[in-house]
Order: structure tokens, then sequence, then C-alpha cells
């Protein structure tokens, strides 16, 4: 929007000295279209950034090397010398205005990349060997501390991946789920990013959140990661859908739809598989197991106890503004269906394959016909409207579909090549249909 | 910016710091010493430099020594042993120090001990009949040409010399490593086979076929500066014969353990100078030396004395020698009773197949 802005403004002198526009319809189309406030230097904050990263690396590094020369309380002067003197200044110049803020915002990130080596560089001195994911989550806390108390977007994204590694360092390396981790994460980095408006910070702490939750619930029973991740995507569209709908950060509705929508997309896709699909909804059969028990009916219902409020909000929202219920697309409404039919089926396994109706297809089944639904939408919308996002989405969405299945439901070559032909012949009519839709646009577009 | 809380904020960051450098200091100030037998191990970390690795003799805890709650975590045979105890959990190790002046344990509890010394550790992994814990104290951080000169070190010149590790343990157990050294005796040993190894010279066999082990040489060696006796009791019984724990406690177990050695004479005293060594021949074919199969042992002939040569054809079960001398009560009245070391002297593990490790 900035390009065509800069673009308009170059030209309006031109038009005016050619006669085109007077100077007052300038003037007019200037305070339609306002010069755009200076944006957050994003290279500047990048560079400083990463630049700061790299030094606190370097520097730790040529500590380390001549490590053995220094005595203990040195070593010990060296660690606290460089946190205070790093965080001091890196304060004194982030409450000052233009680069020094962000020389200042450069210089706490250092000061926190001495803080997490300290951990470790006192652990040095002393010989200490503890458990070390806890030094990870003190590092975090520090970050997340600063990142509130300043407030910095950078510190956040520093908080928020230092404890991502804390969470996954718990399961991974000691077979210990962090229940309250996810919960961090999405209050410390979420609410952060929500605060400062970040829509990197969220994509970070979005990312960090499924991978800590995912191996949390997977830790006891693997197969629980698939509808785990099922009920938050679908969380995260409903409230991709609100934060379109308010005003205080509607730009984050985009990063919540990618990962809801990526998310559910991945799920759905795992979920055609036939086998995969029965072992993915079998964890009902094991809630009876004691605390394994437990872990199901809270990893299992909890999120899908939020994702089906906030559909059920959002149904409402929809009810009383008398919005359409294909706005925003039909196929959303998919979702929370989705996440209902995902646990009827979990509780209906047994049943279902003992009845052999179709196999394992006979669960697998529905969710290909979901994919389907989805890229025909897509496919619908994008075609009709002439969008190239949506057109291209739904075309890869089924290529997806259609070749996972050649390898293992169409058997002959004939029932293949049948397949490609129904797939190519799809793509054709819709690339006919979408072209025809842009050239309607343009010729409302055109001047009369 | 909220200019105070900020300070909060980095405040607690020294205060992290601070205490992590306070407590371990105090420790190291305040804290009672002991001293334990390790084995080092050299790897690096990319932001630490150089350390060596410690394991202990007090690392790896046989069932039998497990207190409190830690048995009955242990002894669930209806599930698979490694998930039984739970990684990382929390536990006591009682400590004694015996005559040597080392600290050995004597019970492994998940219940802080009221008094008494002891280290607190967490489990590492639990299987078959061990648990290993991990004391805090594995880790010894030094340059990099110093901690690998010290791995070389054990593979050369101080080969099957114990690192005696010095530590400072506090009231709560934990403990902080203040220096190392080696132990003045090493003990090396190596494996005869039954007879001449047939076909090692055969070009058709081009790797040697390793017999059946008949005896073991162990050599003591004096790697100190001063003068130090040891004992060669007649048919090698300064030594015990030591079978491998194997899955689920199931262990050999060697006919002479239950007998007490004989009472040293003085023509049993050797005097080592330094860099002096003496060679004792141990005849595992002498029924002394036989060891006993365990009883869920369905391949060998369950509670009947056999030959080691005879134990483990797959190479699956290990022994260890350990010079474990007679008392200073049993020495005193010897020759150069001053000089005699006390202690117990493990070796590297050995099999059947003549394989040291």
């Amino acid at each position: 929007m900035n390009t065509h802005n800069r673009w308009l403004r170059a030209q309006l002198p031109g038009w005016v000295e050619q006669g085109v526009i007077s100077p007052a319809q300038a003037d007019t189309l200037r305070g339609l279209h306002p010069e755009p406030k200076a944006a957050l230097p994003w290279g500047m904050i990048l560079f400083f950034g990463v630049g700061a990263v790299v030094i606190g690396l370097g520097i730790i590094l040529l500590f380390a090397y001549n490590w053995h020369a220094i005595p203990k309380f040195g070593k010990l002067g060296l660690i606290f010398g460089a946190l205070i003197a790093a965080q001091a200044s890196g304060l004194r110049l982030f409450r000052l205005e233009d680069w020094r803020r962000q020389l200042g915002e450069a210089l706490t990130v250092v000061g926190i990349m001495f803080f997490g080596a300290g951990i470790w560089l006192v652990a040095q001195v002393y010989h200490i060997e503890e458990h070390y994911p806890d030094g990870f989550l003190y590092w975090g806390l520090g970050a997340l501390a600063l990142a509130w108390v300043m407030p910095s977007v950078v510190q956040g994204l520093v908080a928020v991946v230092v404890l991502s590694i804390y969470g996954c360092s718990e399961t991974f390396g000691f077979n210990t789920a962090i229940h309250w981790a996810p919960v961090l994460l999405a209050v410390g980095g979420g609410g952060l990013a929500w605060q400062q408006r970040s829509r990197l910070l969220l994509a970070v702490t979005l990312a960090g959140f499924y991978l800590v939750l995912l191996s949390n619930c997977g830790l006891r029973h693997g197969n629980l990661a698939v509808p785990v991740a099922l009920n938050v995507s679908v969380l995260l569209v409903a409230l991709g859908w609100f934060a379109r709908r308010g005003s205080c950060f509607s730009v984050s509705a985009g990063v919540l739809d990618f990962f809801g929508w990526g998310g559910f997309l991945v799920v759905v896709y795992l979920l055609s598989f036939g086998s995969q699909a029965s072992d993915d909804l079998s964890w009902p059969a094991r809630l009876a197991e004691g605390n394994l028990g437990w872990w199901l009916a809270f990893y299992g219902w909890l999120p899908f106890a939020l994702a089906l409020a906030a559909w059920a909000v959002v149904a409402r929202e929809t009810w009383r503004a008398k919005l359409p219920l294909g706005q925003g697309g039909c196929e959303r409404w998919l979702l929370p269906l989705v996440a209902v039919l995902a646990q009827v089926l979990a509780f209906a396994m047994p049943s279902v394959r003992d009845a052999e109706l179709f196999g394992p297809w006979s669960v697998a089944g529905i969710f290909n016909l979901v994919l389907l639904a989805v890229a025909a939408a897509w496919m619908a919308e994008g075609s009709r409207a002439g969008e190239l996002k949506p057109t291209v989405q739904g075309s890869l969405l089924l290529v997806a579909l259609v070749l996972a299945r050649y390898f293992d439901l169409f058997e002959s070559l004939a029932a293949r090549g049948l397949a490609f032909l129904v797939v190519g012949g799809v793509l054709f009519a819709e690339g006919f249909f979408y072209r025809k839709a842009r050239l309607r646009a343009a010729e409302k577009e055109a001047p009369p | 910016m909220r200019g105070m809380l900020a300070i909060v904020a980095v405040g607690l960051q020294v205060l992290v710091l601070a205490y992590m450098a306070a407590e371990r200091e105090v420790i190291l100030r305040t804290g009672r010493v002991i001293h334990l037998r390790a084995a080092p191990v050299n790897p690096t970390d990319a932001m630490r430099s150089g350390y060596v690795r410690l394991g202990y003799q007090i690392s790896q805890v046989p069932r039998s020594l497990c207190r409190d709650g830690l048995p009955s975590t242990n002894e669930t045979p209806a599930q698979s042993p490694v998930l039984a105890l739970k990684a990382d959990t929390k536990v006591y190790a009682s400590l004694r120090v015996e005559e040597d002046g080392l600290a050995e344990l004597v019970s492994l509890s998940d219940r802080r001990p009221a008094d008494g010394l002891f280290l607190r550790g967490r489990t590492e992994w639990n299987w078959g009949g061990d648990v290993r814990v991990r004391y805090g104290l594995e880790a010894f951080f030094m340059e990099q040409g110093k901690a690998a000169a010290v791995q070389e070190a054990q593979g050369r010149e101080f080969r099957g010399v114990p690192l005696i590790v010095e530590a400072a343990v506090g009231r709560n157990g934990v403990a902080v490593l203040r220096n190392y050294r080696w132990d003045s005796l090493g003990l090396t040993l190596s494996v005869d086979g039954t007879n001449a190894p047939a076909g090692r010279e055969s070009a058709a066999l081009p790797r040697p076929v390793r017999q059946p082990a008949s005896a073991v040489r162990a050599v003591l060696r004096n790697h100190g500066t001063n003068a130090v006796a040891i004992l060669d009791l007649p048919g090698g019984r300064a030594f015990v014969l030591v079978p491998e724990t194997g899955f689920r406690g199931s262990a050999w177990h060697w006919v002479g353990e239950s007998n007490a050695p004989p009472v040293p004479r003085p023509e049993d005293v050797v005097v080592l100078k330094p860099g002096e060594a003496h060679t004792n021949r141990i005849d595992l074919m002498d029924p002394a030396w036989f060891v006993r199969a365990p009883a869920n042992d369905r391949r060998h002939r369950r509670g009947e004395p056999q030959s080691v040569a005879n134990s483990g054809e797959n190479g699956s079960v290990s022994f260890q020698l350990e010079y474990r001398p007679s008392d200073r009560a049993a020495c005193r009245n010897l020759p150069n009773a001053a000089l005699i070391w006390h202690g117990r002297l493990p070796s590297a593990r050995w099999w059947p197949n003549q394989r040291v490790d």
C-alpha cells in the first residue's frame, strides 16, 4: 500500500503541471491518501538484534577460550560485570528517543545473552552438573520479565525461544511434561504480542506453543498429539475470526489463520490415511488407565472444549449480527464440525473397526471428503472472484490429496489414469473460470 | 518503560547468578570434605570448553541398597524396569567414610536423611537391578588441553589407577568438586586362554579365535612417590571376583564370596617402591574361583559351581577382579604394616572370552 501511496504522491506534481488535475484536487488527493507514518526501522532492528546476539556469543566464546587463565573471582566479576553493564546501559539508552532506543534494546539483548551464558559459566566455575533445563527456565523467565517491563518484542522473542527449549528439553530429555509451559508461552509471549501488536512475536509464540504442547501430550501417548493439534488449530481459526472483527489487533488474524488452517490441514491430511486415522483416534480406549487416563482426558478434552466454546461464540455473534454464513468462506464451518466428528469417531472407533464396513477407510474416508470439500470451496471461491491465493491453495490441496491416494487407494493403472484425468480436467476448468473472472474484473475497472 | 520494574527484573537476574555462586562458595568453605573414587571420560562442551566427565562407583546403585520408597518403585516386574522409576527423581545417598579415607555408599533413599553424611542426587536411568544416579559432581571443568591430558593419562601412565576426587558436601547434600588426584596404586590385568589360540596364525581365519579364559594376570603397580606395601595371599585371595549384575538383579555368584580370606602372614607382604609392580596369577580353573549360574539362567547348570570359561560363551557375562586386602586390624603385626595399602581397588571389566574393557 505504501508503494502505491508513494507512486501517487510522486505523480501529483506532474499531473498538476500538465493540467490533468487542479492544485486543489491534488491537495484533496493528498488528504485522502496521507503520507504514511514512518514505519518501524525493521532493518535496523533486525541487524541490531542479530548483531547483539552474535556479539554476545563471540564475547562468551572469547572468555571461554581464556577462561582457565582467569582466577575464580575474576571469572565471577566478569560474568556479573558484563551482565550489569549491558543491562544498565541498555535500559538507560532505551529510555531515549530515535536510534538510541534501538541500540538500548540491542544492548539489553546482549545483556540477556550474558545472563543465559552466566548461568552456564557459574555452573562451570563451581563444576555444577545439575538438571540443565532449569537453566533454560531461569534464562527464559529473566528475558520474559524484561520483555514485559521494557516492553520489548526482541526480548519477548528470546524469552519464547528459550522457554520453548526448556519445555522440549524436559519432555525429550527427561520424559517430564511441564503442563504449565504452554500456558506460560501463550500468556507471556502471546500477551506481549497482543500488547505490542507484533505479528512476528505472535507467530514465534504460536510455533513454540504448538511444539511444547504437542511434545507434552505426545509424551505418554504419541497418537494423542494429532487430535490435540486438530482442536488447537480449530480454536486458533476461531480466534482469528474474533481478531478480524476486533479493532485492536486485527492484523493478527492472518497469523492465527496461518497456524490454525495450517495445523488443521496437516492433521486432516494425516487422518486421511487409513491406518493413521485408526491409530490417532484410538486414545479413548485407554481412558480407564489410571494416570494415563487423566492425562488423556486433560489433553483430549480441554482443547476440544475451548475450541467448541470459541466456535459457539462465533456462531452466536454471526447470528446476532445477521452476518451471512458464507462470509469469510463457508468452509470454515467445517472446522468445528470436524473437531466434533473426530471426538465422536474416537469414541466410536472400536465399533467402527469391528464393523469392518470399509476397513480402515470407513474413518479415513470422511477426512478425505473434508479435504476435498475445503479444496473445492477454495478453488470455487478463487475462480469466482478471480483471486489467486484461494485458487492456488485449493489446487495444491487437491493435488496433494490425489497424490496421497495415488499410492494407497488407486491400485489399478486404469483408476490412477482416471483420477489424473479428472483432476487435470478440474484444474483446467478452474484456470478457465479464473481467467474469465479476471477479465470481468478488468472490464469493470477499465474507464468507460 | 517502567524504570523501577526494569531494575527489579535485572536485579533478579543478578540474584539468580549470585545465589548459584554463593551457595556453592559456602559449601566449599564450610562443607565436609570427602573423597570419592572415580573414573574419567573426556567430552567437550561447545560453550564451556573441555571438561572431564567423571563416573563414580557410587553412581551405580544396586537394588539391594535402595531404601524407603525406592525398592517399591523399582520392583515392578509387570512394567518395563526402565519406566518403573521415574528419571530425574530426587534421591539421597547415605555415605560412610572407609578406613582408606574414601566415601562408600551405604544406601540410597528418596527421603532426605535426618543426619549423617549424604549426597543429594537425581536418578538417570533404572535398568535391571541397578539405579544410575547423578550427583551433580560428574563434570570437572578445566581447559581443553588439560582435560584431554587427564583422559590420555588414564589410558597410558595411569592405566588402571582410580582418580580420587575431593568434594565438599553441604548440609543439604549438595556437593561441590574441589580437586582431584591419582591414587597411588593401580591395577591392570590380562586374561589367558585355556590353550594356545587355534587358528590364530591360519590364513583361513583372519580374525583370531578367542579361547575361554583360564587365568587372569593382575598387576599391581605403585604409581605414587612413596613406597607402598601390598598383600599377596595364597591362591590370589587378596582379590575377590565380582560378576556383573544382570537384568533385574540376576547375577552369577563367585563360590568364594562367603569364604573369609586367609589371615595374612609376614611373607605375604610385598613392598613396592615407586614405579615397581607385582603380578598375581589367578587360576580360573581352580575350583576356588568357580562361579554359580543365576537362578533364572536356563542355559547353564544352575547352582552347580563351574569355571568362568563356561559362563558366557557369547560374551554376555562380564567380571571384575577387586583387590581387597585384609583390614588394618589383621595387618597390625605384619612387617611394614604402616605401608600397607588398604581399600578396594577394582579392575577393568573383563569377559570369559579374554576381552578386557
